[in-house]
């Protein structure tokens, strides 16, 4: 049953795209119903997140696994939980600011099919729990991507979108490698792995005869004669077994990688040890996309060239997938290589925040110093999945949202100028204050939300990670460098906004642009107003993220004591 | 010695035939097609339809008429895999005679019909090598089926590159030949039996010494000059640069599944004890390190070409040695099957993009990347059909060239954990994954100038419905084999039968 609920995810988007295709190709209707298209997504999205806020649920709200192939080992496998829901909200948020902004010219019913596909596939990447086909929908947006960029971007397009593509594929290799290599290192003939008592508690389902069952596996505990017999749910819950464990074998399944944790800590491949191994080449793919210094060099030439939409969604959700695919696939698979090297990657972290901020402080072009600016705001998610205790995955989390909040109202603003003026310079504007007042309110607040003021989402994000990051001894050093980045980006934000908004207006002829649409508030209000709400009630997210991030804390913490 | 009694024969002979139905029937409707050639009142264009019709039998007799079970002492010993190679090769010849009918390049020739011939005759070719188990056997068809594709790949006759590329394939194919027969001729000297399996049993016997090699080499050779596998691949590009583009969709596809089919019959009767259980063996590792060479190397010069046909030239090196790769692994059920899904789906995109191609040049053989420019303001169904047929040969999500790719790479991978090939099998594997990067870059040169590219251009090649559903049946194929885990795992149960 669950599966047909979560299939909106799929069907919406994939018939949107035959619908537009079909429809006649009038920017104004396209961009109509691409906005319409939105909401059952966001009404679900919304509907899910409130539930598993209201129900505290630390594990998936619904999750469905259908066999595709056994003989190959395929599953259908989707669920939803705490993160993805917030993760989901945010994409349908992004995808109607987007579609609100002007589509650029020509070639409209490309365009929106484009972007349709491109939704799938975030929706697929934040669904998938069986590692092929998160691995299909995760490379489902690069084809679109491509397109986007290629075609509706600035005078360097072509180049910058097939950099975007090498790179990102350049990261994927590495990530299906490892994907086979878990495959193949899993045990041949299944093997019984132990399982922490409170995940089959949070985490289980109670089958037909009243046994549990974790992840669609059978429960099983020692009975008197040492025998493995399946545990009823009851008695878990009674307190009355000691240790239980599950049987598994090989799979391609994200949540069996899970419970292989332990396993993949003694196992090697090919004479050298898995667990190492698998978690570079993983990393390696998932960190191209958040981006992580010093793999970043696609981003900063993919924003400026894409159109003021395209770089919304690029920084307001694709690279957050970067982050989620860390969050669902390594960090619960490998919890002893990322705690052994907390501050190896906690320093990574710290670098991205001072080298992006560093960077951004010396961009002339608007676009490039946001582009930098992402890079340094995502160094604090790094930092905090390096800390690995629930204050540090959780603000990590919350970082994805406040700064898929904050980049996506900074480049909406960047294209406000951009429309009016033609051009990015930041020395070819002055005084904008005077001729656009309300524009200027507007970015002094996205400003203020990049730069991480108290009362707006991004100061909760930033300060969650760094405090994760001190309660860990291993990334306190990591943590503190960080630190150092608030004041950084508080510096490059607010000198942007000295010099674009204040002082005398250095170009008459500017005198004549028109401040800011209503259509243009429109696509901006709903994110400033969401960055002030998690600003001063951060619990309203915290409550979904909360959960979530404990039990893989604590998942990581029990695996790494097993040793 | 295999001695036969001309009473033996004489009573082998209808059985032997009535294994070879599908072949017969194809033999029947070329020599019925030739006729209709001269026949008064016949047109060129009857003669196309009569061949497709023909194929089109050949598919539905292929793909019912079961295989019977494993008859030995005969030259020709049909078997799954044959069967597959036939409906394979029935449907490469269906689906380019109908290209050839709907071609614009072609409207204008009077030589349309006898394309269509060859076409046919090169089909029969390799179907009968991919039953061939006996030395005699296996020369014969291979000739045949070059012959054909020598003539296929010199059509545009006048054309001083088609001469060149027609040239090029008869002296490099005629060279093979040679080798192969040469090689051929000691393996008969030193067993003293032209019949594989009992070439192999004398093998296993360890009746022979070192120098047997040689001959095997020699083999080797011959096969890696008619699957294109570096370094005896420098044909390929010019033949498919000379060679009608139709022409080289078909001879890109369908003989290398007869050739790879042929290889696996050979190597299954030469080694039958090949198995994990033999760790010593060498030809594991030989023949991925050979494949992964290939897969480089073509993806790496893809890369650099400035040429549409040209690039999918080096493509189809690299996808050869990605498809030998998986030889490596012991021939298992699911071996053969991720191959036989790989060859598949090759055929669609592979040969849905050559036909693209043809769509889109405005004079056969003007095949530079930049005459491609702006191809999607005259074109845009055909611009959308060859990216996806390329996106596809990359292995990109959710296209069928992607689950083909996983699959093999499984194997590939599984050979190396669960065999013996250990470690190479992790560069091989490496290989073919980071490859993709490479021919990515290749195939995004010839998508960013069909669709993106803005060159407003007013000269419109004409083309025709017939073509256009050819090429949209093969980029459907692509999205649709996507999802080709049921085709994938039919494969492998008949395979395993």
């Amino acid at each position: 049953m669950d599966v047909y609920i979560l299939s909106v995810y799929f069907v919406v988007p994939l018939l949107g795209a035959l619908l537009l295709g079909v429809l006649p190709a009038n920017a104004v209707l396209q961009r109509r119903v691409s906005i319409a298209l939105v909401f059952p997504v966001l009404l679900a999205s919304i509907s899910f997140l409130a539930a598993i806020v209201l129900r505290e649920s630390t594990g998936f709200l619904l999750r469905e696994r259908i066999p595709v192939l056994p003989s190959l080992g395929i599953a259908w496998h989707v669920g939803i939980d705490g993160l993805s829901a917030a993760l989901l909200a945010l994409s349908a948020l992004i995808q109607v600011v987007a579609a609100q902004v002007s589509a650029p010219a020509g070639r409209t019913k490309l365009y929106h099919v484009l972007v349709q596909i491109l939704f799938l596939g975030v929706h697929g990447t934040f669904l998938l729990l069986d590692g092929m086909f998160f691995y299909v929908f995760w490379e489902l947006m690069l084809i679109p991507m491509f397109f986007l960029i290629a075609i509706w971007g600035g005078s360097e397009r072509k180049a910058a979108a097939i950099k975007f593509f090498l790179y990102t594929m350049a990261g994927s290799v590495p990530l299906l490698l490892a994907m086979f290599l878990l495959y193949f290192s899993g045990p041949a003939t299944g093997v019984m792995v132990p399982v922490r008592l409170q995940e089959v508690i949070e985490q289980g389902r109670v089958g037909a005869l009243g046994e549990a069952t974790l992840y669609d596996l059978p429960v099983l505990a020692p009975d008197a004669g040492g025998v493995p017999t399946p545990v009823q749910s009851n008695d878990l819950v009674e307190g009355k077994i000691p240790q239980a464990y599950v049987p598994v074998g090989r799979s391609f399944d994200i949540l069996h990688w899970k419970l292989l944790a332990p396993w993949w800590m003694q196992t090697t491949v090919f004479g050298m040890a898995l667990a190492p191994l698998a978690f570079v080449l993983m990393f390696l793919g998932f960190a191209v996309k958040i981006p992580s210094v010093p793999l970043h060099a696609w981003l900063p030439h993919a924003h400026v060239q894409a159109p003021t939409a395209i770089s919304v969604v690029l920084a307001g959700i694709l690279l957050k997938l970067g982050v989620y695919g860390l969050l669902r696939v390594v960090w619960p698979v490998f919890p002893n290589v990322v705690l052994d090297h907390a501050t190896l990657l906690g320093a990574l972290g710290a670098l991205a925040v001072v080298w992006g901020g560093f960077a951004a402080l010396g961009q002339a072009d608007l676009k490039r110093l946001v582009a930098y600016s992402s890079i340094s705001h995502m160094g604090f998610c790094l930092l905090g999945l390096a800390a690995a205790n629930p204050q540090g995955l959780s603000g990590a989390a919350f970082q994805c949202i406040a700064h898929g909040l904050s980049a996506s109202l900074l480049f909406l603003v960047v294209g406000v100028l951009y429309d009016r003026a033609h051009h990015r310079r930041v020395d070819g504007f002055g005084g904008i204050a005077q001729i656009m007042p309300k524009f200027s309110v507007v970015f002094l607040f996205a400003a203020m939300l990049g730069a991480g003021l108290p009362g707006l989402a991004g100061f909760v994000g930033e300060l969650s990670t760094i405090l994760g990051a001190w309660a860990n001894p291993a990334t306190q050093w990591p943590g503190l460098a960080a630190a150092s980045g608030v004041v950084l980006s508080a510096g490059y934000l607010l000198w942007t906004v000295q010099r674009v908004l204040y002082g005398p207006v250095r170009h008459p002829e500017q005198r004549s642009f028109p401040d800011i649409t209503s259509r243009e508030l429109a696509a901006m209000a709903p994110l400033m107003a969401l960055s002030l709400l998690l600003g001063l009630w951060p619990n309203l997210l915290q409550a979904a993220l909360g959960p979530v991030s404990a039990s893989l804390s604590a998942h990581m913490g029990w695996v790494a004591g097993l040793r | 010695m295999n001695v036969m009694d001309f009473s033996t024969l004489l009573d082998l002979i209808p059985r032997e035939l009535s294994s070879l139905l599908p072949e017969l029937f194809l033999a029947t409707g070329i020599l019925l097609a030739m006729v209709s050639e001269f026949l008064p009142g016949g047109t060129r264009r009857g003669t196309l339809w009569f061949s497709a019709l023909v194929a089109l039998c050949s598919l539905a007799l292929s793909g019912i008429e079961p295989v019977g079970v494993l008859q030995t002492g005969l030259r020709f010993t049909p078997d799954v895999l044959t069967q597959f190679v036939r409906v394979y090769a029935s449907l490469g010849a269906l689906m380019a005679i109908l290209a050839i009918a709907g071609s614009d390049h072609w409207k204008a020739r009077q030589e349309a019909g006898e394309a269509a011939i060859l076409v046919l005759a090169a089909a029969l070719g390799a179907m009968l090598f991919a039953s061939a188990t006996n030395l005699v056997s296996v020369l014969l068809s291979l000739e045949f089926l070059s012959l054909c594709s020598y003539g296929l790949a010199g059509f545009r006759g006048r054309d001083a590159r088609a001469s060149e590329a027609g040239l090029k394939y008869v002296l490099y194919g005629g060279v093979a030949s040679a080798t192969a027969l040469f090689g051929m001729s000691h393996v008969f000297g030193m067993t003293g039996s032209l019949e594989l399996r009992e070439i192999g049993q004398i093998l296993s016997m360890g009746g022979t010494d070192a120098s047997m090699l040689v001959p095997l080499i020699l083999v080797g050779i011959a096969f890696g000059y008619k699957l294109s596998l570096v370094p005896f691949h420098f044909w390929a590009p010019d033949v498919y640069q000379g060679a009608p583009a139709i022409a080289a969709g078909f001879l890109s596809t369908v003989p290398k599944a007869a050739g790879f089919a042929g290889l696996i019959h050979i190597l299954l009767n030469l080694f039958p004890s090949w198995s994990p259980l033999l760790p010593g063996s060498a030809l594991p590792t030989f023949l991925a390190l050979f494949g992964t060479l290939s897969t480089v190397v073509g993806a790496v010069a893809a890369g650099m070409q400035k040429d549409a046909r040209r690039l999918l030239a080096f493509s189809s090196v690299a996808n050869a040695g990605t498809m030998l790769v998986v030889l490596s692994s012991w021939i298992t059920a699911e071996a053969v099957a991720a191959l036989g899904f790989f060859l598949l789906v090759y055929l669609f995109a592979n040969f849905g993009a050559f036909l693209a191609l043809d769509r889109l040049e405005r004079h056969a053989g003007e095949s530079r990347l930049d005459n491609f420019r702006g191809a999607w303001t005259r074109r845009p169904a055909t611009v959308v059909a060859l990216a996806i047929c390329l996106f596809s040969l990359a292995g990109l999500p959710p296209l069928a060239g992607f689950t083909a790719k996983w699959s093999l790479v499984r194997e590939v991978l599984r050979s190396g954990i669960d065999g013996s090939l250990g470690m190479v099998s992790l560069v091989a594997a490496t290989a073919v994954l980071g490859s993709a990067l490479s021919l990515a870059w290749a195939y995004l040169g010839l998508v960013r100038a069909t669709a993106v590219d803005d060159v407003e251009t007013s000269e419109t090649p004409s083309v025709s419905i017939l073509s256009g559903a050819v090429l949209a049946f093969c980029s459907i194929a692509v999205v649709v084999l996507g999802w080709g885990w049921p085709v994938l795992d039919l494969l492998r149960l008949r395979l395993a039968g």
